[in-house]
């Protein structure tokens, strides 16, 4: 028996639309500039006539980043050091978080401040970098996974999520004779999906977009990941320097955002439908 | 690093909510006989459930080795330190930088007030803005429409810093951008100079942090309504209740627990804001309300690597912040059943 | 946190960075290229450096495989990107794990020269002519690399050359305008004042005079106060007392004050100046919206061709006026300063000690230094009327084929930019080297580097960011007529900039400097 829809609810529907397509005008728009912006010359750019369509159209940009053998060697980089990252950090901070959702553990008050704290005080760019030399880790894909393997944001959301499910089922799994890792991995990850998925999602992006780690471990040019490479081929920073190749700079600088963006961004919608639907599996009880 | 997301997935605290699991478990193993030492009954634990700690000890060497280890690198907080001499080289100074930025430094009350009520703006508008906006979302009907947007709304999150600080700049321009264009074509008003007003720096940080960031913090929010239980809802129809009132009391309510550990965590941040942007929106004319702790600090440093002055500074900022979440997370326990630990 | 300490310092790279112009070029020390013909056997040695814009380091540059026939010394180049070259170099610094040969400010080197992360060059001096020579010829150099313990640990890179004559900057005026108005180059502020009125009455919907910073070498206070006490710049050295002074304190710049809030006022001055950005100040001057300004002389050319580019008239033309002053003040523009901030520093730790510092001396020979300044004779440069000159297929920018595909005037790689400058601004065209001639009166050698101690590093690093800040934040004020300009508020700004410290930092600059050169 439902409610039937009011006025009031058809007029909160009309402007919830209007809101939305305001919405969308807003935030899509930089990023037509940005994709016009990189195929435009870059005199139109620079003297600020390129503001949502194109002008005077070159690829010159894109060719020569795409003809960069380097380009695609630190893509595979990247995408090796995501990958390993992802399912590394994955396989730790469950491992860690699911016993921690048992607030009868003992410890486990001492260990999630110990956690906490490391969020807010740490020792420094050097101090962790001695710890990586002397671990022997230098120039390695193990420095850039290590480091940051877990997140402890990540390891009190996914403790939060562990803690939610319903003890029933674990119990149930245990006296059928399974041990907390069989309960982990049978019972507990496959019911967790959703928040795997999420994290799995922050941490590729962040490994993504990583470039700092990468900078200070690496020494051999065919271990950078894409970040470092286009930071190579692009002068960060406002200040130029008299005599510099600054002909296709801006245009340039456009076509190295859409080049290192737009992976995720592709491959972000595919992922979305976990988060709506996994979300409902949680509601199954017992 | 990578910055940590300030919506993580809270889905699950929801979940304990709403599908009634117990949380607090009463599964004390209470061993007959207690006698026994406080040592050995820890190690009895230990060996009980030695499977569960064998699992946390991947993470725990993890946070002992890059996270405890380096830690006595906040040393140089009380340094003078050079790279050169390293740690154990530079000599000691005590409170020396703390002294310096609290006591030397002419307007260090002030940075520590815009810090702080950059902050404050940003938990009143930025804080609500992707849960007002994520009700939205959910009570869009047209899914494939709702898709769309979504997806659209987490674009700006991508852009880089520098990106949309020109945006901004441009947009903002007295001459040629698009806000004074309107303002004077439709309301007939003067040109603002709205990067030159200190009284407008806090609502364009804000606003911008809110354009750029709303869209990617609706998914946990999101996740979070998913997970309320269908039959919530139900009820309150039968009970009456009208598609507002059920936003309030059964949707709203459900996207609750997870403000709550967002509020705690971004507590931790107080005292700190992130720079890189009001470096690039700040000048001399709105130094006024836009020079913060970190713009300072920034600015100092680039005489000199000075590493100890701007590790000196960050503690003082953690340390804040630490107390803050500790506070928060205290209360927050006495009132509900989330909270940090 | 650790991201935030890591930009903090990303900056100073961008200010280590010295850019310069042209100038004769300095000589180097002229000598044996290599030293002992019995070390040649191979050696490798490794190289820190950044990919550039202009093209990405090589391997196979033709020069080192020149330097290396002649010296048996291979280099191993570690290639960095440029932002984070910092914090790589300070890393490298903190553990003691530089590469052989590695480019420093000349800071690092003195402070880390003596903790024994740098070889100590002095020791080696007697082997090495052309370092010895060196260090004789350029007394700032010396001064430069000169580490508390007394020993040399970097060789400074030569930005400029020894008579100071290459500069970098200049007032640029759209010439094809003023032509038409038939306006004649002023010679006063007064005359400047009227100049800029006059291109308003005609273009309403410009702002004439529009700056692109506030602050720095360009900067809006650098350049009207200069135009009024003779100080470029807050604190500067004064070429004719040979002191340093503090403008502020001088005479004329109270109404250096008055006159940029009269421009700002009758609009004149672009309203936008305080926040105007890079990018949008090069829309400003190639779409006509702003029509004067002081920039860097090398972009001239650029900014005129992007702007036809973009659909400037066929006669858009930028071209130069030369500096002025008030009445009593000599209008003066420092040249490039000889020695720039950052030099070669070898690693303490290289294995052939006596080998690495005769490499070091076979770059600064005259053969050295050729090859990686100019290059090839024949391949990329030639002699004409017996001074370099870039080959004319080169272009205007020769820079570009030079780092891309030879390796020459390549940062972190060149030992000297004066010679390579020099090469190219002969080779420039007339228009170029008219404007070169026309400024050549004004220059004034730039004012030598100095050498602080300890104290006066801290001095300057707890007082003068806040000071300056202050002192953007009131001329501002002033200037856009937010707080009136009269003896009362004048003098409260003066007394403010006491309290944070300007006495005592004018102290500590001249104190320093007749210090570093024994005056």
């Amino acid at each position: 028996m439902t409610v039937k829809t009011g006025f009031g609810s058809k007029l909160f529907d009309v402007f919830n639309v209007l809101a939305m397509l305001v919405l969308i005008v807003v935030m899509l728009y930089p990023m037509v500039y940005v994709f016009s912006a990189s195929i435009s010359d870059d005199a139109m750019v620079a003297s600020g006539q390129v503001l949502l369509l194109p002008k005077a159209v070159t690829l010159h940009a894109y060719e020569s980043i795409v003809n960069n053998p380097d380009v695609w060697i630190s893509y595979w980089n990247t995408v090796r050091y995501t990958a390993v990252h992802t399912v590394l950090t994955l396989i730790v901070t469950s491992a860690m978080a699911y016993p921690l959702a048992k607030k009868w553990l003992p410890g486990r008050r001492t260990i999630l401040l110990l956690a906490a704290f490391t969020m807010l005080f740490s020792g420094g760019m050097i101090p962790t970098f001695l710890v990586v030399q002397k671990l022997g880790l230098l120039n390695t894909i193990w420095a850039i996974v290590l480091p940051t393997l877990v997140s402890t944001w990540h390891l009190f959301i996914m403790r939060t999520f562990f803690e939610a499910l319903p003890e029933e089922l674990e119990d149930a799994a245990t006296i059928d004779g399974c041990g907390s890792l069989q309960v982990l991995v049978r019972i507990v990850l496959p019911l967790s999906m959703p928040v795997m998925a999420t994290i799995g999602l922050y941490t590729a992006v962040g490994q993504w977009n990583a470039f700092f780690d990468a900078l200070i471990y690496l020494n051999d040019r065919g271990m950078y990941p894409l970040q470092i490479m286009l930071r190579n081929i692009l002068i960060a920073g406002a200040t130029i320097q008299a005599e510099t190749d600054t002909s296709q700079l801006q245009t340039l600088k456009y076509a190295l955002i859409v080049v290192a963006t737009l992976p995720i961004l592709c491959v972000y919608p595919f992922i979305q439908k976990y988060f709506v639907q996994g979300a409902m599996i949680g509601g199954i009880k017992g | 690093m990578t910055t940590p997301p300030k919506y993580a997935f809270f889905t699950f605290a929801v979940q304990a909510l709403y599908s009634g699991g117990n949380k607090s478990s009463t599964r004390k193993d209470v061993t007959p006989g207690m006698s026994r030492s406080r040592m050995s009954r820890a190690l009895a634990m230990l060996r009980k459930h030695k499977a569960l700690y064998l699992l946390m000890l991947p993470g725990i060497l993890y946070y002992l080795l890059f996270k405890y280890a380096p830690m006595y690198g906040v040393v140089i907080a009380f340094q003078d330190y050079s790279i050169g001499r390293g740690m154990l080289g530079s000599p000691f100074v005590g409170l020396k930088h703390f002294e310096e930025f609290f006591f030397r430094t002419p307007d260090a009350w002030k940075l520590i007030r815009n810090t702080i009520m950059l902050n404050v703006y940003d938990l009143l508008f930025h804080f609500p803005a992707p849960i007002v906006l994520a009700l939205l979302f959910h009570e869009l009907k047209n899914r494939t429409f709702k898709r769309i947007v979504q997806t659209i709304s987490y674009m700006p999150h991508f852009l880089s810093t520098v990106v949309i600080a020109g945006i901004i700049v441009t947009f903002l321009s007295p001459s040629t951008g698009v806000i004074n264009h309107l303002l004077v074509r439709l309301f007939g008003i003067e040109p603002i100079l709205f990067l030159g007003l200190p009284e407008w720096f806090r609502t364009i940080y804000v606003g911008s942090e809110i354009w750029q960031k709303v869209g990617w913090g609706t998914i946990l929010y999101l996740a979070a309504i998913a997970g309320v239980d269908p039959t919530l809802y139900e009820a309150a129809k039968i009970d009456g209740a009208n598609r507002f009132q059920q936003m309030r009391h059964v949707t709203f309510v459900g996207m609750v627990p997870v403000m709550i550990i967002l509020l705690v965590l971004n507590l931790g941040h107080f005292m700190e804001v992130g720079f890189q942007k009001i470096l690039l929106l700040y000048n001399s004319m709105n130094y006024e309300t836009s020079d913060v702790i970190n713009t300072f600090v920034y600015r100092r440093g680039i005489l000199d690597a000075d590493f100890s002055f701007a590790t000196a500074v960050g503690l003082f900022q953690s340390a804040i912040g630490f107390v803050l979440v500790v506070t928060a997370n205290r209360i927050v326990r006495k009132f509900s059943d989330t909270s940090l630990w | 946190m650790k991201k935030r300490i890591a930009t903090l310092v990303a900056a100073i790279m961008l200010g280590g960075i010295v850019a310069g112009c042209s100038g004769s070029g300095a000589k180097p020390a002229a000598g044996d290229p290599g030293a002992d013909e019995a070390s040649k056997k191979p050696i490798t040695f490794t190289w820190l450096v950044y990919d550039r814009t202009e093209g990405k380091v090589r391997s196979d540059w033709e020069i080192f495989k020149e330097i290396e026939a002649k010296t048996g010394v291979k280099i191993d180049f570690q290639v960095v990107s440029q932002e984070g070259l910092n914090e790589k170099r300070q890393i490298m610094i903190a553990t003691n794990s530089v590469t052989d040969f590695i480019q420093v400010t000349a800071q690092e080197g003195r402070e880390n020269g003596p903790e024994k992360v740098f070889l100590n060059l002095k020791d080696y001096l007697d082997k090495a002519p052309n370092l010895k020579k060196f260090y004789e010829t350029y007394p700032e150099a010396k001064a430069l690399a000169t580490g508390a313990d007394g020993g040399l640990y970097t060789v400074p890179v030569l930005e400029g050359d020894p008579e100071g004559k290459g500069f970098n900057f200049v007032w640029l005026v759209r010439k094809d305008l003023t032509s038409k108005l038939n306006l004649k180059e002023p010679t006063n502020p007064d005359e400047f004042y009227q100049y800029l009125k006059t291109l308003k009455e005609h273009y309403p919907d410009t702002y004439p005079f529009s700056p692109q910073a506030i602050v720095g070498d360009v900067g809006l206070y650098t350049v009207i106060g200069s135009m009024f006490t003779g100080i470029q710049g807050f604190f500067n050295l004064n070429p004719q007392t040979d002191t340093y002074a503090f403008a502020p304190y001088e005479k004329g710049y109270k109404d250096a004050i008055v006159f940029m809030n009269k421009l700002y006022a009758e609009k004149l001055l672009d309203p936008e100046y305080p926040f105007l950005t890079a990018t949008q100040w090069d829309e400003r001057i190639m779409k006509g919206k702003a029509l004067v300004s002081y920039y860097w002389k090398a972009n001239l050319p650029t900014l005129t061709e992007n702007a036809k580019k973009a659909g400037a008239p066929a006669d858009y033309e930028l071209d130069v006026i030369l500096p002025f002053a008030a009445p009593g003040i000599k209008p003066y523009q420092f040249s490039r300063a000889l020695v720039g901030s950052t030099g070669r520093a070898i690693s303490a730790k290289v294995k052939d000690k006596d080998r690495a510092v005769q490499f070091l001396d076979y770059l600064l020979s005259e053969e050295g230094t050729n090859y990686l300044s100019l290059g090839i004779e024949g391949k990329t440069y030639t002699i004409e009327d017996g001074k370099p000159v870039y080959l004319k297929e080169f272009g205007e920018t020769p820079y570009v084929p030079l780092r891309r595909d030879w390796g020459v005037w390549y940062d972190n790689i060149t030992l000297n930019n004066a010679i390579s400058r020099d090469a190219w601004e002969r080779g420039m065209n007339e228009k170029s080297k008219a404007i070169n001639k026309k400024y050549e009166p004004y220059i004034v050698p730039a004012p030598k580097a100095i050498v602080k101690t300890k104290e006066e590093l801290e001095l300057e690093k707890s007082k003068l960011n806040n000071l300056n800040k202050y002192l953007e934040q009131k001329i501002t004020e002033f200037v856009t007529g937010k707080t009136p300009i009269n003896d009362t508020t004048y003098n409260q700004f003066i007394e403010q900039a006491k309290k944070l410290g300007s006495d005592e930092l004018l102290n500590m600059y001249n104190t320093a400097y007749k210090r570093t050169y024994g005056k």
